[in-house]
């Protein structure tokens, strides 16, 4: 489904390889946990899979297509920021249809009652809580039906108190729909709900391990 | 690698308008390694000197002035607790909408041989009182007064953030508030207040209505001359690299000056000062020297151009005023959205390259206000005249004037552009660097291009940036004296030129109504400016 071929990736006006020679592969339905230390590579590595970097070498191959060097927008893949990034002009309902194209009432419906948030269409994200904000981030970031969902930290910001219901909400609705799925934490709790976890150190992938 | 290659749209339009930008200074450059003349020489000998003379009195003057009084009303203001204290800051920014140059008219005419004040003291019967307002002190008298604000602006936002543990641990040391405020304010402060007055500096250097008025030549006066007067562009291009040089010494000392003190906190959450009630003694002398700068600064002049209006009214040309009213909103219109066009494009680009070449970009843009007008002038002419010279054979094969470019309107429209694409720039540049880039890769990874995005995201979002840029550059450019001056073709006048004309000959009165108008829609823009930040910072809470 998805097949990372030894990818290589710095950045300009820096000699310091970022990833190297980093190399994976994934199946349909398949949830991956990204693990390592501080500026080990990781969230570059979901940069690049997305598209919002491209790499010095290697291939990015999603459903059998090289899409190394194609735009983000012409991937089919979602995001999770840490910081959510929900459009603050925006609301609820407003922020999920945005990656919609054609009807998209019924789907946003759909997306609402799916993370638990009917009757907030109209609201904005700063009238919503962290949980309720991941929740519509996750709800904008599925809503348009991706073949692959990346997470950056997507529990960092909440309080401990709602971590473990959240967390086990959002596994809920990714199992459910049955999307391919990699996530980057520093929590190895989190890395548990996963099928695979990799731990990347220095930009080389160090350690794997299959839990499923 | 970035997502952006080098070769993107958005890196091609940047650097074109980088270009043009550049291309008067490189003429000018170029025109530099022409044989000298016999008038240069001459300049160079007798009134060389005066003009480094009168304009670095009048640079340094000013600037310690401002210094020094933008200061102490900004410091008083941001530490102390009065009544109403956001309507005194208000007030005090207003005397940035009179241009220096209505100032002048305005003292100067209260101040000359048979002037209002000779006229109150003969109807109070008392003995004349003769200030030669039309001199040095006089000049620098009246730009302290209108500039000062820009000290005020720079400071009050860097007094207002400064964490409140500086000044408990320095009083909990045992120092008195004066101590503190000279041994720990003022040192650290020393940057926000040098930029201040630079920028006032920059100004002084880039007025050529009052120095003209008063008759004090400075280097934008002797540009002027040398070019229209003695028709010898080559000195007038040197006189302009000199002023060049001593734009770049000021510039360079302002860096210097500003040295390695900064505000550094080591929390991410700092406390702010509670302002304090002043005592009866901070109370009264703020009071006093407050009012005595509000009547000088705002009271007198606007007053004493309603009076002088109300006796030209029977004279003003309604068709003409009206016609100029139009033709300066509708300049000021144009060169206002080229403006924001120019500094979304390059506010865009460096947004999303942050590469050195983009942070180079948005330097030359930035330090494109610094240069003044005169030079600004000189430069574009020399640029469109080598066009006018490239394009002849097409103009002749297409039957137009040999001088196409530079007998319209475009000429002025591009230089105005040049001079203010900084102002709005600035805005939106702040705009973008708050707004960061997640937005703009949510909205990439949702489907949409570049293109959607940024108008479906970036727009919306940057919108009270663009709103501040659009009303700080509209002012600007309707306020605009030298540029249009020696750029605007011919039967084309503004406000300005029009008040600078008639000022010129004697006809104080006729001046008076555009002098009012310009500051009526400069003020009524300066107060929407104000809400709009109370508006965005009341939004932020």
């Amino acid at each position: 489904m998805l097949s990372l071929n030894q990818i290589s990736f710095k950045y300009k006006n820096n000699n310091e390889l970022i990833l190297d020679d980093v190399s994976l592969e994934l199946n349909e339905g398949e949830i991956l946990a990204i693990v390592g230390p501080s500026g080990g590579g990781k969230s570059t590595l979901l940069r690049v899979l997305s598209g919002l970097e491209h790499p010095m070498k290697g291939e990015v191959v999603i459903n059998n297509k090289d899409v190394t060097y194609e735009k983000p927008e012409k991937r089919a893949i979602g995001m999770l920021f840490q910081d959510y990034a929900l459009f603050p002009h925006m609301t609820v309902e407003k922020n999920i249809a945005y990656g919609l194209k054609g009807s998209q009432k019924d789907r946003v419906n759909e997306m609402l009652q799916l993370v638990d948030l009917e009757g907030y269409n109209k609201r904005y994200p700063h009238e919503l809580s962290g949980g309720q904000q991941q929740r519509v981030a996750l709800a904008r970031a599925i809503a348009p039906s991706p073949h692959i969902l990346l997470l950056d930290e997507p529990f960092s910001n909440l309080d401990t108190e709602l971590l473990t219901k959240i967390r086990d909400e959002l596994f809920g609705i990714i199992k459910s729909m049955n999307i391919t799925t990699i996530m980057v934490t520093h929590n190895e709790e989190d890395a548990l709900h996963s099928d695979k976890i990799i731990r990347i150190e220095s930009g080389q992938i160090k350690e794997t391990k299959v839990l499923k | 690698m970035k997502l952006l290659k080098g070769h993107s749209p958005l890196f091609l339009t940047s650097t074109f308008i980088i270009l043009l930008i550049l291309l008067p200074t490189f003429t000018l450059i170029s025109e530099l390694f022409t044989p000298v003349n016999e008038n240069w020489e001459h300049i160079k000998e007798f009134l060389l000197k005066d003009y480094i003379n009168n304009s670095l009195i009048l640079v340094l003057f000013t600037g310690l002035i401002t210094g020094v009084i933008g200061t102490y009303f900004s410091w008083t203001l941001s530490y102390y607790d009065f009544k109403l204290n956001k309507v005194l800051f208000i007030a005090l920014f207003l005397p940035l909408s009179i241009p220096p140059y209505i100032a002048g008219y305005v003292y100067g005419g209260i101040f000359n041989f048979g002037g209002t004040l000779e006229k109150i003291t003969r109807a109070l019967e008392v003995d004349a009182i003769r200030i030669d307002m039309l001199s040095m002190p006089g000049a620098i008298f009246v730009f302290s007064l209108f500039l000062m604000p820009y000290v005020v602006l720079v400071t009050k936002s860097f007094f207002q953030k400064l964490p409140a543990s500086y000044f408990e641990s320095s009083l909990l040391l045992g120092q008195s508030h004066l101590k503190t405020f000279m041994k720990v304010i003022l040192p650290l402060s020393r940057g926000a207040i040098i930029a201040g007055v630079v920028l006032v500096m920059l100004e002084v250097l880039n007025d050529y209505g009052l120095v003209k008025y008063f008759g004090i030549t400075t280097f934008s006066t002797a540009i002027y001359k040398t070019w229209f007067g003695l028709g010898d562009i080559s000195s007038a291009i040197r006189l302009a690299i000199i002023l060049m040089l001593l734009v770049t010494v000021i510039l360079t000392s302002e860096y210097y000056l500003r040295g390695r003190r900064r505000v550094s906190t080591s929390r991410a959450t700092v406390r702010y000062h509670q302002k304090k009630k002043p005592s009866q003694k901070v109370k009264g002398v703020f009071v006093s020297i407050y009012s005595i700068y509000i009547i000088l600064a705002l009271i007198i002049p606007i007053g004493q151009l309603i009076n002088w209006a109300g006796y030209g009214l029977d004279r003003v040309n309604l068709e003409g005023l009206i016609t100029t009213v139009v033709d300066t909103v509708k300049m000021a219109s144009i060169v206002t959205i080229l403006v924001i066009i120019s500094g979304l494009i390059i506010g865009n680009f460096n947004r999303l390259f942050k590469t050195r070449l983009s942070k180079f970009y948005s330097r030359i843009v930035i330090l494109g206000y610094s240069i003044p007008a005169s030079i600004v002038a000189v430069a574009v002419m020399t640029f469109f005249i080598s066009l006018d010279q490239f394009f002849g054979p097409l103009y002749m094969g297409l039957n137009l004037k040999s001088n196409f470019l530079m007998g319209g309107l475009v000429m002025l429209i591009f230089a105005l552009t040049l001079r203010f694409m900084a102002i709005g720039f600035n805005s939106i540049e702040g705009g973008f660097s708050k707004l960061g880039i997640k937005y703009y890769e949510a909205s990439r990874l949702l489907g949409k291009n570049s293109i959607q995005t940024f108008l479906q995201v970036d727009l919306p979002l940057l919108k009270p940036a663009i709103l501040s840029a659009c009303v700080l550059t509209f002012v600007d450019v309707m306020k605009e004296l030298p540029l249009t001056l020696i750029l605007r073709p011919f039967n084309y006048d503004t406000l300005a030129t029009k008040v600078f004309v008639y000022a010129g000959d004697e006809m104080i009165h006729e001046a008076s109504t555009y002098a009012l108008i310009i500051i009526g829609i400069s003020t009524l823009a300066l107060v929407l400016m104000q809400l709009l930040i109370k508006e965005r910072d009341h939004a932020k809470s």
